[in-house]
């Protein structure tokens, strides 16, 4: 029988129901067990941690280097064929794209959610992008707007953050990164050759290359060892728990108060509120086996990530749209990806994805000169199923369809796409617009028959031209460290960036807001958000950190709403 | 009450208990099968991708809820015992951990019925699939593989065990591109994936691709202590040592000046 059940399995009242395990499900259920209420988290995905809740062991992942598991058999992702999601640009295209209907921003699903996959690069973002609503007001048919909570109130969450999760990096190395009260809790680990060599570049152009900010353990740190820079770390679980993902941090912390209990393979399908939709009573889950079970609680937190959370209210018949922003301004990073190969080995398949990063490239808004855009991550190149299909889609594209296995074995040698390759991707600004919007595609079901999401979603004028100003400039990147070829990696239509926000923003003015400023719905009175989902705009650097920072607060402001900065510990 | 996929799970067809290998193809479709795999990767001075594993490894897949025991989709983790832990300097020691790899991980309930679904197709599920009314029913990969290997063993004239290696790559390309791309993502599945999955045998996949496969407990960077100390012979931070083990060779360069040159980049 697999184990569902964790913490103290004895709990059968609840203060508060959590909704999703992930990055944001996992410090507030940190910050209001370590406060003594009662908490329940409810998580759909399976969980891969023995001994999570388990003081006297430690945590035994069953995650492994098998690329096969994590990247082709969706060892914790959901599985398109059964949990699919659907995609179109705009509703002249029908109830949806009919050919891309599938896995469209894949859910990470597993205990622990995306901070599992992720290799967890969480740098913070910089003061002047929670001001955009001001900063950025003539931008045509985008909804920029400024945050309720600005950097200087965030920063100590940011830090207390950090130190939960575990970040290293180094205090002043990016030029551009706001004021911090205090040196990273960990130095950077060591960095990767690759990222070396294209250093090479951006010395020459001027450019500052950085140690990311990861959640990666740099040392022994927490009573979890350092990283050994396996390799198989962007979409992998850590099979040694260096990963500071939200399973092994926080949510153990919350787990081991004795206040907290985690049901995994429990997918919430519905809200349940009173007559008016004022407040939330309960809420009905599937519970492993497949049946339907019912969970009370006083308050409720939505952290199933942005486009689950929205799905959630509309599939309680539409709860807490006064607004009419339910779902709204869905964001993702523009990305734009440049690939740089070289004559030697430069071996970027070695090590934890990325260790370096610059962000000259983030940009001011309304210069010309340096438009908005984001951090470029150095990334090296993949694994060797993954390089197999590449140079097989590239020789079908080439020889016209023709299969050429000689010419395939010498790839797999030569390695051009994984031993030699490394990678720029910017994670840019992306205009938030009120078209841009998730809600239930009228046909496609879910294994349990629920409608599953849709996502009508197209790019903004503004980050198209702010990436395509950079692509001549990765270009020369790649070029003037050594590259024998360089290109831009071509555009997928569906979005490929894997950091999801919007779609229940928080602000003041609950006429143009679904959230308050401490992410409780302006309409309902005990359920709150703590995920992504609450951003108004998006930044230009990862969202994680952000996304930890905010579910930090959300909690505190949930023990202490006159005080949630004295919630926070040392 | 229980519902949902306890109820779903309808049960597999051909689920008699079945050796991995009996019953699936038959000698002539494993042939074609094992002369396919071939023509994906083609032996030399190392093996081809029938010696690769592809036919135990596609038969292991595709028989997956035959029998009662934990399906062999997921291996389980963290180690697979070929790395050893480091010692307290940070170099290789030479105690290794037990094979974890072996251990296969149980399906949760939606993962088991995708996996049905994609193996078993509409049957492998007792209403067809979710969305079954919209897409049609939905073909088992057996059924996609047998039928697939049938109408090409019927098209090859002269029959396959008679053709050059030439030839026989152009009866492979003469095949329906959906048949074609399914036998190279299973091929190369075998051929670079983790040994446990029933390729890559002898690790001769990854040898072949001057790849070290998976990495831990070890990893590219042991702490010793007080600081990371590297494997010299595959270093995390530094060039690797020694001349190039395949140096980009002349069919390498033209291919890559030519999709360089279609995507608008840049060439040195
Ligand atoms: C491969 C990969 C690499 C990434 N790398 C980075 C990175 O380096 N830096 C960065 O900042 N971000 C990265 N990200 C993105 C990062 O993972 C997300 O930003 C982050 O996890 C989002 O947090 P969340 O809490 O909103 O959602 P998640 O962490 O995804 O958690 C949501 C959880 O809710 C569960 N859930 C959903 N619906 C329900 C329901 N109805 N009932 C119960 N549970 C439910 C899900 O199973 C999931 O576990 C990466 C993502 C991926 C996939
Ligand atoms: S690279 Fe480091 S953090 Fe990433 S999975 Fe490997 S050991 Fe864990």
């Amino acid at each position: 029988m697999r184990k569902t059940l964790y913490g103290n399995t004895q709990l059968d009242k609840f203060d508060v129901i959590v909704i999703g395990s992930g990055a944001g499900g996992g410090p507030i259920a940190h910050v209001l067990a370590a406060a003594g209420q009662k908490v329940l988290v409810l998580e759909a995905g399976p969980c891969h941690f023995d001994n999570i809740d388990d003081p006297a062991h430690d945590i035994v992942a069953r995650f492994s280097n098998d690329e096969l598991k994590i990247e082709r058999r969706n060892f914790m992702l959901q599985n398109e064929n059964v949990e699919p999601r659907t995609w179109r640009t705009a509703a002249g295209d029908g109830p949806r794209i009919e050919t891309l209907t599938g896995n469209v921003q894949f859910l990470p699903k597993t205990v622990g959610g995306g901070s599992v996959h992720a290799d967890l690069k969480m740098p913070r973002f910089e003061s002047q992008d929670f001001q955009f609503g001001t900063l950025l007001k003539n931008v045509q048919n985008a909804s920029f707007a400024d945050w309720p909570v600005q950097y200087d109130e965030l920063e100590p969450f940011y830090a207390w953050g950090e130190r939960l999760l575990g970040v290293q990096g180094k205090l002043g190395s990016n030029p551009f990164e706001s004021k911090r009260s205090g040196e990273y809790p960990m130095p950077p680990g060591p960095p990767m050759y690759g990222s070396l060599v294209v250093q090479k570049g951006l010395s020459a152009l001027g450019y500052t290359m950085f140690p990311y900010p990861t959640a990666v353990n740099s040392i022994p740190y927490d009573g979890r060892p350092p990283c050994n820079n396996c390799g198989f770390c962007s979409s992998y679980g850590c099979p040694i728990n260096a990963k500071g993902s939200s399973a092994v941090t926080v949510l153990r912390k919350a787990l081991l108060t004795g206040n907290c209990q985690l049901r995994a393979e429990t997918r919430v399908v519905r809200l349940v509120a009173n007559g008016s939709g004022t407040a939330i009573t309960g809420v009905e889950t599937i519970d492993p086996l497949g049946a339907r079970v019912t969970f009370t609680a006083d308050r409720f937190v939505l952290a199933a990530s942005p486009i689950e959370d929205v799905r959630l209210l509309l599939l309680s018949g539409g709860l807490g749209n006064s607004s009419g922003m339910v779902g709204r301004n869905l964001m993702f990073h523009y990305q734009t990806i440049a690939f740089g190969i070289y004559g030697e080995r430069v071996h970027g398949y070695r090590g934890r994805a990325v260790a370096q990063g610059f962000a000259d490239f983030r940009g001011k808004p309304n210069d010309a000169a340096h438009p908005l855009a984001g951090i470029t991550e150095i990334s090296g190149g993949g694994l060797p199923v993954g390089e197999a299909s590449y140079y097989a889609r590239v020789l079908a594209q080439a020889k016209a369809g023709k299969w050429n296995g000689k010419l395939f074995k010498a790839l797999m040698r030569e390695s051009p796409a994984r031993d030699r390759v490394m990678l720029l991707v910017v994670q840019a600004e992306d205009a938030p617009q009120v078209t841009n919007i998730v809600d239930l595609d009228p046909d496609y079901v879910d294994l349990d028959g629920l409608p599953v999401p849709r996502c009508t979603y197209k790019s903004h004028p503004f980050e198209v031209a702010n990436g395509q100003f950079y692509e001549p400039k990765l270009l020369d990147i790649m070029m003037k460290s050594g590259a024998r070829y360089a290109a831009i990696t071509p555009r997928d239509d569906v979005p490929s960036s894997q950091h999801i926000m919007g779609t229940l923003r928080f602000g003041n003015d609950p006429k143009t807001s679904v959230c308050d400023k401490n992410g409780k719905f302006h309409d309902i009175g005990n359920l709150f958000a703590s995920d992504g989902a609450l951003f108004p705009t998006s930044s230009g650097y990862n969202p994680t950190m952000t996304i930890a920072t905010l579910a930090l607060r959300v909690g505190a402001a949930m023990v202490n709403p006159a005080s949630p900065a004295s919630v926070i510990k040392p | 009450m229980v519902g949902g996929a306890a109820t779903l799970l309808a049960s597999s067809p051909g689920c008699k208990g079945s050796s991995a290998a009996s019953g699936l193809f038959s000698d002539e479709q494993r042939t074609a099968l094992r002369t396919f795999a071939d023509v994906v990767i083609p032996p030399d001075d190392e093996p081809g991708g029938a010696d690769l594993g592809a036919v135990p490894y596609i038969e292991r897949l595709l028989t997956a809820f035959d029998g009662n025991d934990t399906p062999a989709i997921f291996a389980g983790g963290p180690f697979s015992g070929r790395q050893p832990f480091p010692d307290a300097s940070g170099h290789a020691s030479t105690n290794f951990p037990t094979s974890d790899f072996a251990d296969l991980i149980e399906l949760d309930r939606v993962s088991e019925a995708s996996w049905r679904l994609r193996i078993l197709g509409s049957p492998g599920l007792s209403n067809g699939g979710p969305n079954q009314k919209l897409t049609g029913a939905i073909a088992s990969l057996r059924d996609q593989l047998v039928s697939g290997l049938d109408a090409a063993i019927s098209s090859a004239d002269p029959p396959l065990a008679q053709q050059s290696p030439d030839d026989r790559e152009a009866t492979f390309n003469a095949q329906p591109p959906a048949f074609k791309n399914l036998i190279i993502e299973l091929v190369t599945e075998a051929a670079f994936a983790a040994p446990e999955y029933g390729g890559n045998i002898g690790l001769a996949g990854w040898k072949m691709c001057h790849f070290e496969g998976d990495s831990q407990p070890l990893g590219y960077s042991q702490w010793d202590g007080g600081k990371h100390v590297e494997r010299p012979e595959s270093p995390l931070s530094t060039a690797n040592p020694g001349p190039d083990v395949a140096p980009i060779s002349p069919d390498v360069d033209q291919l890559l000046k030519l999709v360089i040159a279609f995507i608008g980049g840049r060439t040195a």
